[in-house]
This record gives C-alpha cells, sequence and structure tokens, in this order.
C-alpha cells in the first residue's frame, strides 16, 4: 500500500516569522528548486535551501505601502513555464475601497518585485463602496487566475469577480490588458489547481446544487453547469477536543479546495455532522466536465475527529494531494497532507498542536502545489499552535511531500 | 454586464476587458522603507487578532435560506 513520503517537513520558528503570525493564519507556499516562498497572516518568508533555514520578507515593509496599508489574505505561486513568482497582498480599505497587489519576481532574480495593483473603480467606475477580501489564484497554460468577494464598507457582501491576467504580460513587465468577470448570486469562487486549457470554479447554488463555472484559456466566455450531489449539512460546526477546546468557530461551508485533471474536476469543503458521519468532514464532488455529470463523492471523514479547510492539486500524474486539518476528539488541530489512492485516501499528520485555540478560532484556507521541478510531488502550508494558545505560539507548516 | 441567476441550470456570460497599464517597481534612488507600512509593534497584531473573534464575513448568497421572521409589535 502507498503511503505519504514527507521529503521536508518544517516549522517556521520565530525568526522565519518574527511572531507576525496570526491564529487565522491562512498560509500558502510554493517552491522551485531549492528556493521556497511561503505567506500567511502577516509574515512571508523565504528559504533558499529548500526548506531548511527561512527568513523573514515582511510584507508591511517589502513593498511600497498601498490604500490603508498592509492587510493580510496573501497568496504565493511559482509558475515554471514562465519562471515567475507571483505574490498575492490584499491591502486594507482606505475610505470604502481597498487594492490587491499582484507582484511578478522572476526566478533570476527571485526576491526583486515589480506589481500592478487593482481596485475596484477600475473595474467600474460606480463600484464606490466596495473592497476585496478572500482571494485564490491559480494558473493555466497562459494565464493567472484571481478571485476575490467584494464588501461594502457595512460588511455586507455585494459581489465576486473573477480575473484573468496573461502570463507572458506578467513575465515580460508589459502593460497588463486583462479580462474580469463578475457575479452577484455566487460567492467564494474556488478556482481548480492544475489546470491546462481551462480553468473551472465553483459555489454552491442552495441545498445540494453545486454551480460549476468554466473559463477556457483562450476564450473570453465564461460558461457554466449545475450538478446535484448527495445531501450534506452545511452547520452547526462543532469538533471540540481536548478540554473541550473548540477549533471550528469560524467555518462555514465555502469550497476550499479544488482541483482539475484529465476531463475532472474536484471540489473539496466542510460539512458538518450527519448520520453515518458522526464528525464535521470533507464533502468531496467530482465531476466530468465533458458530459456535465457528478461521478463521484469520495468523502474524507473519520469517527472520532473531524477534517477541516480542504486544499487539493494534482501531480505531474493526476493523483490528487490535499492539505487540510484533522482535530477534535482527543486531538488538537493537526495540520495533516495525503492523496487520493484508488477509492480512499492516503493521508499522514505532519504535526499535531500541543494546544487549542481560544475562541474557536482557525482557518481560512491553506494551499497544496505542485513540486517543482519534481513534479511528482506536492508543497503543502498549514500550521498549529506550539506551547500556547497565543498568537504567537502559531507555527506554519512546510510540508513537502511525495508517494512512499 | 448581465448576471447570472440561480434559477439558471446552465448559460454563458462574456468577460469584460480592463488595463492595469505598466508595473510598477521600486525605485533604486529611494529606499523601498520611505514608501513602506510601518512595522507593526506586537500590540498592533494582537488588536488584529482580537478583531478575528467577530463572526467571520459571509461566503456569498446562500439562495435556500429562508428569510428571518420578524414579528409585528403590538401597539
Amino acid at each position: 500500500m502507498a503511503s505519504v513520503r514527507f521529503v521536508r517537513n518544517v516549522g517556521l520558528g520565530d525568526s522565519a516569522t518574527s511572531t507576525q503570525t496570526s491564529t487565522i493564519n491562512e498560509p500558502t507556499a510554493a517552491t522551485s528548486g531549492n528556493n521556497a516562498f511561503v505567506t500567511g497572516n502577516w509574515f512571508a518568508s523565504r528559504s533558499t535551501d529548500s526548506g531548511g533555514t527561512w527568513s523573514l520578507v515582511d510584507p508591511f515593509t517589502a513593498l511600497p505601502s498601498a490604500a490603508g496599508g498592509f492587510c493580510c489574505d496573501q497568496i504565493v505561486l511559482y509558475e515554471p513555464s514562465r519562471d515567475i513568482w507571483i505574490w498575492i497582498l490584499q491591502y486594507i480599505r482606505s475610505g470604502t475601497s481597498n487594492v490587491f497587489r499582484v507582484a511578478i519576481s522572476r526566478g533570476n532574480t527571485f526576491g526583486s518585485w515589480y506589481w500592478w495593483d487593482f481596485n475596484p473603480q477600475a473595474l467600474d467606475a460606480t463600484w464606490t463602496d466596495l473592497w476585496f477580501d478572500y482571494p485564490d489564484a491559480t494558473t493555466s497554460a497562459n494565464n493567472l487566475y484571481i478571485t476575490f468577494n467584494a464588501f461594502n464598507t457595512a460588511g455586507v457582501w455585494q459581489r465576486a469577480v473573477a480575473f484573468k491576467l496573461p502570463l507572458d504580460t506578467l513575465r515580460s513587465a508589459g502593460t497588463l490588458g486583462y479580462q474580469w468577470w463578475s457575479t452577484t448570486t455566487h460567492g467564494s469562487l474556488r478556482l481548480t489547481q492544475g489546470a491546462s486549457s481551462s480553468v473551472f470554479f465553483a459555489s454552491h447554488n442552495g441545498g445540494t446544487k453545486l454551480r460549476v463555472f468554466g473559463w477556457p484559456d483562450s476564450s473570453n466566455t465564461i460558461a457554466w453547469f449545475e450538478v446535484d450531489v448527495s445531501a450534506w449539512s452545511r452547520g452547526p460546526y462543532s469538533a471540540p477536543g481536548p478540554g473541550g477546546v473548540e477549533w471550528l468557530g469560524r467555518i462555514d461551508s465555502r469550497i476550499t479546495g479544488a482541483w482539475v485533471a484529465g476531463t475532472r474536476a474536484g471540489f473539496l469543503w466542510t460539512a458538518s455532522a450527519r448520520a453515518n458521519r458522526p464528525m464535521p468532514y470533507v464533502k468531496a464532488a467530482v465531476v466530468d466536465f465533458t458530459t456535465k455529470a457528478l461521478v463521484e463523492e469520495p468523502d474524507i471523514w473519520n469517527q472520532q475527529s473531524a477534517f477541516a479547510y480542504p486544499a487539493a492539486c494534482p501531480n505531474a500524474q493526476g493523483v490528487i494531494g490535499v492539505s487540510l486539518f484533522f482535530g477534535g476528539g482527543t486531538r488538537h488541530p493537526a495540520h495533516t497532507v495525503g492523496f487520493r489512492d484508488g477509492a480512499g485516501w492516503q493521508l499522514a499528520l505532519s504535526r499535531v498542536s500541543t494546544h487549542g485555540p481560544t475562541n474557536g478560532t482557525w482557518g481560512d484556507y491553506l494551499a497544496c502545489k505542485k513540486n517543482f521541478p519534481t513534479s511528482s510531488e506536492w508543497i503543502a502550508s498549514g500550521y498549529t499552535l506550539q506551547g500556547g494558545t497565543d498568537r504567537k505560539n502559531i507555527e506554519p507548516q512546510f510540508v513537502h511531500f511525495g508517494i512512499g | 454586464m448581465s448576471d447570472s441567476s440561480p434559477e439558471d441550470t446552465s448559460g454563458a456570460q462574456d468577460a469584460a476587458v480592463a488595463s492595469a497599464g505598466e508595473p510598477q517597481q521600486l525605485d533604486e534612488e529611494a529606499p523601498a522603507a520611505a514608501a513602506a507600512d510601518e512595522v507593526p509593534t506586537a500590540e498592533d497584531l494582537d488588536a488584529r487578532e482580537a478583531n478575528f473573534t467577530r463572526p467571520r464575513k459571509a461566503m456569498g448568497p446562500e439562495t435556500d435560506d429562508a428569510p428571518e421572521t420578524i414579528p409585528e409589535e403590538p401597539e
């Protein structure tokens, strides 16, 4: 039986983060050879020795300020086809609006960044009371796709926006023309990792319906279809660990993991307990986008503890890797990685928290990416609490793993 | 641009186009730190952490949610 093989599994200590950490850590990670980059709330960190040692890249000072200053959500990607690092940063609202930044560093000058800022009024001049939050990003053969939710100053969700930026221009640092699309009916659009000619994203459409959107690389048309999935429950969520400490106080049912491989696109989200699923679990739905049919639902679940906050990505062979949390019952939240193996999943805990969070604060997203250049392996980001419950006790986890 | 409807089971829309212009980059004549944010203090970050105890922002519309019903109060 195949098992998880850890190539590198390391926690980022205080010197790597300057303790600029949060229990809502939202870590992401990417690699290119010996170089690795990890982002999270509210730090970034770089390694030049395959994750052996790390040094802080302070998102507050590494780049000039924008809007109301650096906020929080970040994503890092490495795109090997153009040899570029992509660093997305969200800035605080200034007045009624904010910006997000897409910063690019070429592989041969890693650490030297140029960037474009995006604000809502650049898309529609009437969007004067709107700010971006909760990003996702992926690359295809020729484009960078980004999604955001957008809220008004009262904090009410207004719309979701999807962007498509050409990789060639990101590489060349030329004048950046791009495509964008928006919806006021579906939020938290999660992009498929592993895309080539088309990127898919999905959102719940009430009840057990899943709306799957497809945006081809070579087209400016976004098309969608719907599939029905089996019954699941969207809360309440609870999975208290030792001492009754809750870690699912913020979670909801938004899709947090998505991939595409061959003719199939898969989507993962956290569902609450129900019959035959005694703890919150990862609900999975895999669709064939050529037939627009649901083909399987390989849930990730356990009798004693909950699985939550899944991220996913295929390796070069199309095997699906995952990064997620496992906790509750006898366990404080543990970061977990693994891969699809036949009808099931092979998972291994990368690190277990010594404590649970106060106030149930945990999340909101993780990352799982195809490693480069060994593309049969994956890179995953996670985090745990080590030695206490304070935000400064958070240790981000960088995991490079494969199939053993 | 018209919006997608939750009632439709399939459909398509065209994307819009825009330009972000030329990229910005650090001016070698001016240190990056001059235009950067101030490094936050531990207390600043503690305050940010405290904000996370507020309810999470909505993920988007949930079309099967029944609206809250508020009965009228007696006159």
